[in-house]
């Protein structure tokens, strides 16, 4: 049985994951322009080594409060189309086996079921496991 | 053909897409050149077509080679003087070059392609033509024979590598090559013709040892497949053939002498032999060019009446060459390596045929393309478009480094210089790598005569175009997407402009119109000016058209100058085809043209004279991936604005923003040189809230003002009450509290306005601070953000922040900027001070007649004078160069008239004269006369037009006497704006 490893971080109280094989890095570049008339979610742009980063409020994105910037923000910066995701804070890279993840329950809290690739039952949390591509997508 | 794979096939694309390139202006200049023409340029075309027949072949896109071939006959014959390059001909091989390059666009179907229409036109002028090359006489073979005797037998010594040459007898070469291992060298005798094919073919010649014990079987094929196998890949020129190569084969081994397209770092692989079996040849096989004169191969009765390109008739072929193989019998000594003893042509020419004008030199265009293949390689754009980036980052990252670096240089100086080091360095590769993407406009400049010449013949007119500039170069990107916009204003210029020959003989102007295409360098930027003499842009039609469809109003059109009537021409409203149809003028979708070039961060220009023709001035800049820009900041926040959309910069101070700017409906405007300019903020078109600092307490607090007009309004009623100097005064004098609530610190309570340019109108934004200006590299914008039109992209910033990069267009539509509005507000003000202007000129009036030189008169109204003064000259006091007069105990200036209006000076030698105190407000002043006339009651109509100076209402004729009117009001202006005056002020006693 195959496994597949996932970021996992925080948004408010909720533990979510996404597939580490979408990640290109993470960083605490916080330093962000913000860019007017843009979508609600876009929090702004980074300058990641010379490259211009799309940086996307995770927060609105799936419907809850903006952010607010502390120590312990992260930006996940993905690996395609130079978009990054504003989150409250990072944790482990969860390892899980394919079978462990169970399909999204038709309402989770806040968080807008679209985004939503399935959870999966950790020892002390459900782990909600967000789909970088529906993300990322207007 | 184990060794094709799509590499090769791409490649042989891009080499004939190349081909084509040159093709196609050569052909053009064929037709020229008609009956003149120089065999160089057959030569050319005929390389280039052979070239692309020669690997099509080899390929297999057979139909590519079927047409190529015909083509290639053609041109064969325009070289053999058979066929004249005239239109009709011309015409047939360039549609032949379209299909070639309609086949090569998709090589893979090409096969597929229907050419029959092509085929059949270039037969029939191969056909017409094919009686004349029957009746070509055999004639001349004496006098040839004659020159191929005075090519002494020793003349020829090549000795190049493994491979020399000499020339037994005068039909023959004696080619030699030493064989790369066990081989026996072989020796292999060419027939003059066939050295003259050869050399003109400008294939790749190898001589081949082949072990008939080996290789065949190594290949798996008997002997005479083998050599058919060799067929496919060229020529073999030592007379073999799959039938009769048992007769060749000696001691085993073959030597096959091979010409063929394939370069000797393919040849190897493609025949499947080792390499050590293989001896390129050119090396020294070319330097037989000097040898041969390969107009030999062409030559007929035509050509020989015009003197000029044929020096030799075509001896017969033998019908029977025997191709001989022999081993020397010794090996010939190694001779010291030395020129080989040159016996050009012309020598030769002049020699025989002592009448014959020598004008073409055909061994040189023959070694041109070998000259052409070390000069550049192939990169991908893709490549040079990530060093591009690399490099852009390269200089972020030095403009960081320097920043950092700053605060450290003092304690150790290297720093310093190595830090400069690095920064040159930097900046070079970044010029070197923006070159690498700069190409000369002539590639794009040549595809217009073909396009010129084929509209020219559909509109049955006259063209000509005079191309200038081929040499200058742009950015790649830039050139690719000038080419429709060009394409566009060339075709409009012949569509509309140009007139038919008929009308223009009957204009007076020569038949042929001239259409002029110039590119130069001006100012860090790339002119391109495209000018032809035909009829003109008809403004009068212009504004009718615009009138019909709306876009102005009649009162409108009547205040427009000449230029805006032109440029109407770049609204879209009137650009769309059937409408312009009947316009004479031009404007079939211009303003597609003008967003096209604004698009490239260009700029479009229209001049036009009726009658005499159109200019279309572009201007653009060198590259796209790096724009010069200012750096403008609102609110913490810093945007660049691109250099090509900032018309100026203005600071309106402090106490003179009530003054200057103003409410016209829903939008600011500022006074600018009797123009009013909207205004907009760069903070509110972005919505970023504006913060003060509140002076009491420190904190940042939300600004609420919302427009800059408003700053009056606590002060006046009515906004559009135009504002005297007195109520000016009291706004000064507000109690400071008030002062500190409406303005930040008092610097800031400037105002910095950038005037932007979108399209005819000019706008301004207001911004909170103006920075330098920097050479920004362009990062595009991701999906997220680009429907936010205010932003054209983003860029980093020195100290490594993202800045976004301001789109002008897009806030000027953001902000709804109606410009109309505006216009007629202008509109409505001109109109208003006219009337006060005729008013005055009309009203009767008390007047004082005076004079400043003695015959120059002068007039001002009664009632504007609060006083006259008759003084002697020593009342004067003089200050510096200013003088003065005592009057009710104040230092009273005196103006002489002569230094603020254009007249004769005031007279020097003078007894007494007179002062005339003005009414003012304030700041008293006297102006000077010379002699005071009369008073009198008038109705003199005053007359006033461009040419009359500022300051001065008109003249017009007071009892005989021509007389200025002054314009008090105007000419206290200009005194107070004057520098010198207002030192004058800071000398009061």
């Amino acid at each position: 049985m195959s496994t597949v490893q996932f970021v996992s971080f925080v948004i408010d109280s909720n533990l979510c994951g996404i597939n580490i094989l979408n990640v290109r890095e993470i960083n605490s570049v916080l330093d962000i322009t913000p860019v007017q008339h843009a979508p609600d979610y876009v929090r702004g742009l980074i300058n990641l080594r010379g490259q211009t980063v799309t940086v996307c409020d995770l927060g609105v994105r799936l419907g809850l409060e903006p952010r607010t910037i502390t120590s312990e923000t992260k930006n996940i910066i993905l690996k395609e189309e130079d978009v990054a995701l504003l989150v409250d804070s990072i944790g482990d890279v969860v390892e899980v086996e394919e079978d462990e993840i169970r399909p999204s329950p038709a309402n989770f809290g806040d968080i807008e079921r679209e985004f939503m690739d399935g959870i999966v039952r950790l020892e002390s949390q459900l782990l909600i496991i967000l789909s970088a591509k529906r993300l990322i997508a207007i | 053909m184990t060794v094709l794979d799509k590499n090769i096939i791409d490649e042989f694309v891009i080499e004939s897409r190349d081909h084509l390139e040159s093709i196609e202006p050569d052909l053009l200049m064929l037709e020229q050149e008609g009956a003149n023409v120089s065999t160089e340029i057959i030569n050319r075309v005929f390389r280039a077509m052979h070239s692309i027949k020669g690997a099509s072949s080899f390929f297999g896109f057979t139909s590519l080679t079927s047409l190529s071939h015909v083509m290639e006959n053609v041109l064969m014959k325009f070289r053999e003087g058979v066929l004249l390059p005239n239109t009709e001909n011309i015409d047939a091989l360039l549609i032949g070059v379209d299909k070639v390059r309609y086949m090569i666009d998709d090589i893979y179907v090409s096969n597929n392609v229907d050419f029959n229409e092509e085929l059949t036109r270039l037969n029939k002028i191969l056909e017409g033509n094919s009686e004349k090359i029957d009746e070509r006489p055999n004639t001349k073979k004496e006098e040839q024979e004659k020159i191929t005797e005075t090519k002494s037998a020793s003349q020829v010594n090549i000795q190049h590598g493994p491979v020399s040459i000499h020339m037994p007898d005068s039909q023959h070469f004696l080619l030699d090559v030493k064989a790369p291992n066990n081989f026996e060298d072989a020796s292999i005798v060419l027939p003059y013709e066939y050295v003259i094919e050869m050399v003109s073919r400008l294939l790749n010649y190898y001589v081949i040892w082949i072990d008939v014990n080996k290789d065949p079987i190594h290949q798996k094929r008997a002997l005479k497949e083998f050599i058919v196998n060799l067929e496919v890949f060229g020529q073999c020129y030592n007379g073999i053939t799959p039938d009769s190569v048992e007769q060749y084969i000696k001691n085993n081994v073959i030597v096959y002498l091979l010409g063929s397209i394939l370069g000797d770092d393919l040849i190897s692989d493609a025949l499947e032999l080792p390499n050590d079996q293989i001896v390129f040849i050119d090396k020294a096989f070319y330097q037989l060019v000097d040898y041969v004169d390969i107009t030999q191969k062409i030559s007929l009765p035509e050509k020989i009446k015009t003197q000029s390109k044929i020096k030799l008739t075509n001896t017969t072929i033998p019908k029977n060459i025997q191709p001989t193989e022999q081993k020397p019998t010794e090996p010939k000594p190694i001779e010291p390596k030395k020129e080989p003893e040159i016996n050009r042509p012309e020598d030769i020419q002049v020699k025989v045929q002592t009448e014959t004008v020598v004008k073409q030199k055909p061994k040189e265009d023959v070694m041109e393309p070998k000259a052409h293949t070390t000069e550049s390689i192939r990169v991908s754009v893709e490549l040079i478009d990530r060093l591009m980036n690399l490099a852009g980052e390269l200089v972020l990252g030095r403009n960081q480094l320097r920043k950092e670096l700053e605060s450290v240089v003092s304690k150790n100086p290297k720093l310093g210089t190595l830090m400069q080091d690095v920064g040159s360095v930097t900046s070079e590769i970044q010029e070197y790598i923006m070159q690498m993407r700069m190409q000369p406009l002539g590639n794009l400049f040549n595809k217009f005569t073909r396009i010129v010449r084929d509209i020219a013949r559909m509109l049955s007119k006259e063209v000509e175009l005079d191309i200038t500039g081929k040499e200058v170069e742009l950015d790649k990107t830039i050139i690719e997407g000038l080419s429709d916009p060009l394409t566009h204003l060339i075709r409009n210029s012949m569509d509309h402009g140009i007139e038919s020959p008929e009308e223009r003989l009957r204009l007076g102007k020569p038949r042929v119109g001239t259409i002029q295409l110039k590119a130069f360098h001006e100012g860090g930027q790339v002119n391109i000016l495209l000018t032809d003499d035909g009829r003109g842009i008809d403004r009068a039609k212009l504004v009718e058209k615009a009138l019909a469809n709306g876009i102005i109003d009649s009162e409108r059109a009547t205040k427009m100058s000449e230029s805006e009537k032109m440029h109407l021409i770049l609204l879209p409203g009137l650009s769309t085809a059937e409408k312009v149809t009947d316009i004479s003028g031009r404007g079939v979708g211009m303003d597609v043209v003008k967003t096209n070039v604004e698009q490239l961060g260009g700029h479009l220009e229209l001049e036009s004279t009726m009658g005499k023709g159109t200019n279309v001035r572009i201007r653009l800049p060198l590259t796209l991936a790096i724009i010069p820009s200012l750096i403008v900041g609102a609110n913490n926040l810093r945007f660049a604005i691109p250099q090509v959309n900032v018309q100026e910069l203005i600071l309106v101070k402090a106490q003179d923003v009530c003054k200057r700017i103003e409410k016209i409906r829903q939008s600011e405007v500022l006074r600018l040189r009797e123009k009013l300019l909207p205004l907009i903020s760069v903070a509110k078109v972005l919505g970023i809230e504006r913060f003060y600092t509140d002076p009491a307490t420190g904190e940042e607090v939300p600004d609420r003002r919302k427009s800059y007009a408003d700053r009056r309004q606590a002060h006046f009623k009515d906004p559009n009450k135009k504002i005297s100097e007195k109520n000016d005064q009291d706004i000064s004098d507000q109690p400071k509290r008030e002062m500190g609530q409406d303005r930040r610190k008092s610097l800031q309570s400037d105002i910095n306005v950038v005037v932007l340019k979108v399209g005819m109108n000019n706008f301004g934004l207001i911004v909170d601070e103006l920075f330098d200006n920097e050479e920004i590299v362009v990062k595009p914008l991701s999906k997220h953000i680009k429907e936010c039109k205010c932003f054209a992209g983003a860029t980093i910033m020195g100290d490594g922040r993202v800045a976004m990069i301001l789109d002008a267009t897009g806030i000027a539509e953001m902000s709804n900027l109606n410009f109309s509005d505006v216009n007629i507000e202008e509109i409505r003000r001109k109109e208003e001070e006219e009337r006060r202007l005729r008013a005055v000129s009309e009203h009767r009036e008390s007047i004082l007649l005076f004079t400043n030189a003695i015959n120059e008169f002068f007039a001002l109204p009664l009632d504007s004078i609060s006083r006259l003064e008759k003084i002697k000259p020593e009342s004067i006091k003089r200050i510096g160069i200013n003088d003065f007069m005592d009057y009710r105990n104040e230092a009273l200036p005196l103006v002489y008239l002569d230094k603020y209006l254009p007249i004769t000076p005031f007279p020097k030698d003078i007894d007494e004269f007179y002062l005339i105190i003005p009414k003012t407000q304030d700041n008293l002043v006297a102006l000077v006369a010379s002699n005071i006339l009369d008073t009198m009651e008038t109705n003199v109509h005053i007359r006033h037009d461009k040419a009359t100076p500022k300051g001065i209402l008109g003249s017009g004729f007071v009892e005989g006497k021509l007389t200025m009117f002054l314009d008090i009001q105007e000419f206290m202006k200009i005194i107070y704006n004057n520098p010198l005056f207002q030192r004058d002020k800071g000398v009061n006693p």
